[in-house]
């Protein structure tokens, strides 16, 4: 057995373990340890058991004691380790099990017993004495929930306002005061039961937001007031009684001490009681609604309300659907009445069934701000409707004590006959136009003449029948679309080049002038013709008249040309030879002097003939 | 003799025109030869006692619009799927009351021959079959509205117009062009004629734009739109389960058209005309395909 005292005052006992049984050979180590000797009403203390190398553990047993409430937590910590003693290494495992010990009431209490059963053997608690104190709110916390003054009926949308007063917490020793703020956090969001108010609480929570406390003086007292408001409809009596089951938990400090956080060096409360205050609740009288004078039409609605009635298209044919809205405004401004708020039953309404089709399917409505919008589809049976009648609307009024009937206004139509298709407005064609003129049809009555009017005629049969359509489009298309612009354009190039050549006729010529003289080359010729197709060629490449030029000048013009050497003496040579048969008057074909002359002109063609002078004037 | 540049260049566009222009459509050979003719000559015949028996035995017409349909039906699945047949199949369906399957085969032939009069007329003879309407709205609605006016020419006419004005357009401006380089070379000038061939050419382009705008829209509709028809009656809901809510207080009859906006497994979201929107059974629908 191990007794094991803690170093602060909070655990008061560490009380030996009376053996139930003979000890195992291997002994646990268990203690136990109690958080506090004295608690307030309501507030826990905790008892820790601490087992030490334990294979099993049950459940421990509770003592049942009058005034105390026990609750077994399981395990909350759990450590295991090594050590080495005396050189001889050892594992161990700390297992630590927590019961709570609540007083429901002022007074001292003897804690019995508590035994636990580890690993087959009973280990029970000393005794131990825990005192609990009533926490005295003596008006530091007060919460009223209010609501209307006079009787609500059943079904009725009920405004309650919660309203918690803080009495604000004045310090002689420091000369300071809890502010507004400071003064809500002393009640304990979590703890307090909101009841209703709980949306209206989460929601200022999610937006970070709190209640905004008045500052008032109550019995000379100064308190902050902070108040939420919350609209119920309760349906019967007893769930009134729940949504005024509001408590609220408030931790009140009795004094004042300089914080020993290392964070916080200013000041901090002290002695915190924890209050729990439930919320005082006036009289409210839930009635239910009068049997006498209830309209037959009354669906539930509860309050206070206007009514409007509007239609669309307002001109029809008759059988056409006209869409109508019923319109239900809300005077009191009570959401909550609109949420449950049931249209009136329109299928019902002899004046407007007489004169209309009706679905009988309920319709749910829609709220928008404050107004609920019922929108049905009816239809006009025959053109003699001239309106859409008043409809009829009836609720209780709790402020009269009395049911009343609201009536919206006629709504003025124009309702035609429905539109039937005339023969003579079907496409007949083929055999069904011949089939149409077959006098056996018309001995039919007017019905029938109209339903086969109302039939079209069919396409006659022929092999158009058996062909596919598409409206896709094939590859003409594509081709119509792109030969015009991509013809314009060789037009247009065609246009462009002949203006140039018009404009440039000396560098045309000297362009073809390689060619023209080659190919009259090629024909049989006089060497004195050759000479000359030579100098001509010489000519048009420098830009001069053709034929113009001697013998010479053409030498000085291919020199200019920058020809080289040898092709000067080969052209030197041919133009001599060329004159000199020329005017020996020889006639001789002399096909070697032809391919000489060809030959000049290719290497000619090599010449830059824009030094020669005059191509480009 | 030399003939001018710009008469050339008319003359081959005009001859592009007649080559190219023929091959517009791809349109499948007609099959003769198949039992397709027997198929619609006993459809039509179906057609024809229905029409007889309409009077007297109301019953026995409305088997025989059905096997009428039938017969057109097996037609279109064949591979005949024109306007004729469809709207042949549109008049078999209405005859049967199947308003929802006649306006479903009619807008499949206003599909494929936009605006064709007798398509539009036997559909609007269904659509007043039709108990619910809605009111129109939304940008679909505008569209036809506008493709109406230009519905009144016919694919083909409208096509036809397009490439003529194109082909001209292109034409009358090289022979401008042409005719412009010549003035400039013998300095000749002719106020009145330039003014003439400018307006025709601003007019020949301008009805090329909008024929061939025309042309594209139809074309392209199919992949912009998705219409549908309920082929009967159908609850709509506010989402793609059973157990949503109804939008509407009663269920809407066959022959409602909508835009399908969304398909889910079972289910599809449509656009009423009125911009109201919900789930409907996609086996109470039909989808209006290419």
């Amino acid at each position: 057995m191990i007794r094991r005292h803690s170093g602060i005052a909070v655990i008061l006992s560490i009380l030996c373990m009376s053996l139930a049984g003979s000890l195992p050979a291997s002994a646990q180590e268990v203690s136990v340890s109690y958080s506090a000797d004295t608690t307030w009403v309501d507030t826990p203390i905790r008892v820790q058991f601490m087992i030490e190398d334990a294979q099993q553990i049950e459940d421990p047993v509770l003592p049942d004691q009058d005034g105390l409430e026990f609750e077994y937590l399981g395990v909350t910590q759990e450590t295991s380790g090594n050590s080495f003693e005396n050189g001889v290494h050892r594992s161990w495992r700390m297992v630590g099990l927590t019961i709570t010990v609540t007083p429901t009431r002022e007074g001292t209490f003897e804690i019995d017993p508590i035994t636990i059963d580890i690993n087959g053997t009973a280990y029970s608690s000393s005794p131990i004495t825990l005192t609990a104190i009533a926490p005295r709110n003596d008006g530091r916390v007060i919460v009223e929930l209010s609501g209307p003054e006079r009787a609500v009926y059943l079904g009725e949308s009920v405004n309650l306002r919660l309203s918690i007063w803080i009495e604000q917490y004045v310090s002689e020793e420091y000369g300071v005061e809890a502010s507004e703020s400071v003064s809500w956090q002393l009640v304990d969001l979590n703890q307090t039961k909101w009841g209703p108010f709980l949306e209206s609480i989460q929601e200022l929570s999610r937006n970070r937001q709190r209640p905004k406390g008045e500052i008032r003086i109550r019995d000379d007292r100064t308190y902050f007031v902070f108040q939420l408001d919350r609209e119920v409809r309760p349906a019967d009596i007893q769930e009134l009684k729940n949504l005024t089951d509001v408590t609220i938990a408030a931790s009140y400090p009795t004094g004042v001490r300089r914080s020993r956080s290392i964070f916080n060096t200013g000041l901090e409360f002290s002695g915190l009681i924890p209050l729990r205050v439930r919320a005082e609740v006036g009289d409210i009288n839930v009635t239910p609604l009068p049997e006498e004078g209830r309209p037959a039409d009354f669906r539930g609605a509860v309050g206070d309300f206007v009514v409007r009635a509007s239609a669309k298209p307002l001109r029809v044919q008759a059988g056409d659907p006209i869409s109508f809205s019923f319109l239900i405004g809300n005077v009191d401004q009570n959401n909550s009445v609109l949420d449950t708020l049931r249209p009136p039953p329109l299928d019902e309404i002899e004046s407007l069934t007489r004169d209309f089709k009706i679905p009988s399917e309920p319709i749910a409505g829609t709220v928008d701000g404050n107004i609920k919008i019922f929108t049905q589809s009816i239809r006009p049976r025959n053109e003699d409707v001239t309106e859409i009648p008043s409809i009829p609307f009836s609720f209780f009024d709790p402020d009269l004590d009395d049911y009343r009937t609201l009536y919206t206004n006629p709504i003025p139509i124009d309702v035609s006959p429905a539109e039937m298709l005339a023969s003579e407005d079907i496409v007949r064609s083929g055999n069904a136009e011949r089939r149409s003129s077959d006098p056996s049809l018309d001995s039919g009555t007017d019905a029938t003449k109209t339903d086969q009017a109302l039939l079209g005629a069919n396409f006659p049969v022929d092999k158009r029948l058996l062909s596919q359509d598409s409206i896709s489009i094939g590859w003409g298309s594509y081709v119509v679309l792109a030969a015009p612009p991509l013809t314009f354009l060789a037009g247009l190039a065609l246009v462009a080049r002949r203006r140039w050549r018009e404009r440039n006729p000396d560098t045309v010529r000297a362009r073809a002038a390689a060619a023209r003289g080659l190919g009259v080359l090629r024909t049989e010729m006089a060497p004195g013709e050759i000479g000359r197709q030579v100098r001509t060629y010489i000519s048009d490449k420098a830009g001069r008249a053709s034929a113009s030029i001697t013998s010479s000048e053409a030498i000085r013009l291919a020199r200019s040309a920058e020809a080289d050497p040898e092709l000067m003496r080969s052209l030197e040579g041919l133009l001599r030879s060329t004159e000199r048969s020329g005017y020996g008057g020889s006639d001789v074909h002399d096909a070697d002097l032809a391919s000489e002359a060809s030959r000049i002109i290719r290497s000619l063609e090599r010449c830059n003939w824009r030094t020669a002078g005059k191509v480009h004037s | 003799m030399k003939i001018p540049l710009h008469r050339l260049t008319v003359a081959a566009l005009g001859l592009t025109l007649v080559l190219f222009g023929g091959g517009r459509l791809l349109g499948a050979p007609v099959d003769t030869a198949s039992g397709g003719m027997e198929t619609a000559h006993a459809a039509q015949a179906a057609y024809e006692e229905g029409l007889l028996l309409r009077a007297t035995d109301p019953a026995a017409a409305r088997a025989a619009f059905q096997e009428s349909a039938d017969g057109w039906r097996r037609l279109i699945t064949a591979g005949h799927a024109n306007v004729r047949t469809w709207t042949n199949l549109g008049n078999a369906e209405l005859g049967a009351g199947e308003v929802g399957e006649s306006i479903a085969a009619y807008l499949e032939a206003d599909r494929l021959a936009p605006g064709d009069r007798q398509v539009r007329t036997n559909l609007t003879a269904a659509r007043n079959q039709v108990p619910a309407r809605f009111d129109d709205a939304g940008v679909t609605v505008l569209y036809d509205t506008v493709s109406d006016g230009w519905h009144v020419l016919g694919f083909d006419a409208r096509w036809w117009i397009a490439a003529i004005c194109w082909v001209g357009f292109w034409a009358i401006l090289l022979v401008r062009v042409n005719l412009r380089t010549d003035r400039d070379n013998s300095a000749e000038r002719s106020e009145g004629g330039g003014l003439l061939m400018r307006a025709v050419l601003i007019i020949s382009g301008g009805i090329a734009v909008i024929s061939t705008s025309t042309v594209a829209l139809d074309l392209s509709e199919d992949s912009w739109r998705s219409p549908g028809v309920l082929v009967q009656e159908s609850v709509v809901r506010a989402g793609n389960g059973d157990s949503f809510s109804e939008v509407f207080s009663e269920a809407l009859p066959a022959g409602v058209e909508f835009e399908v906006e969304e398909t889910r497994p079972g289910w599809h979201r449509v656009r009423f005309a009125d911009d109201r929107t919900g789930w409907v059974r996609s086996g109470h629908v039909k989808l209006i395909t290419s």
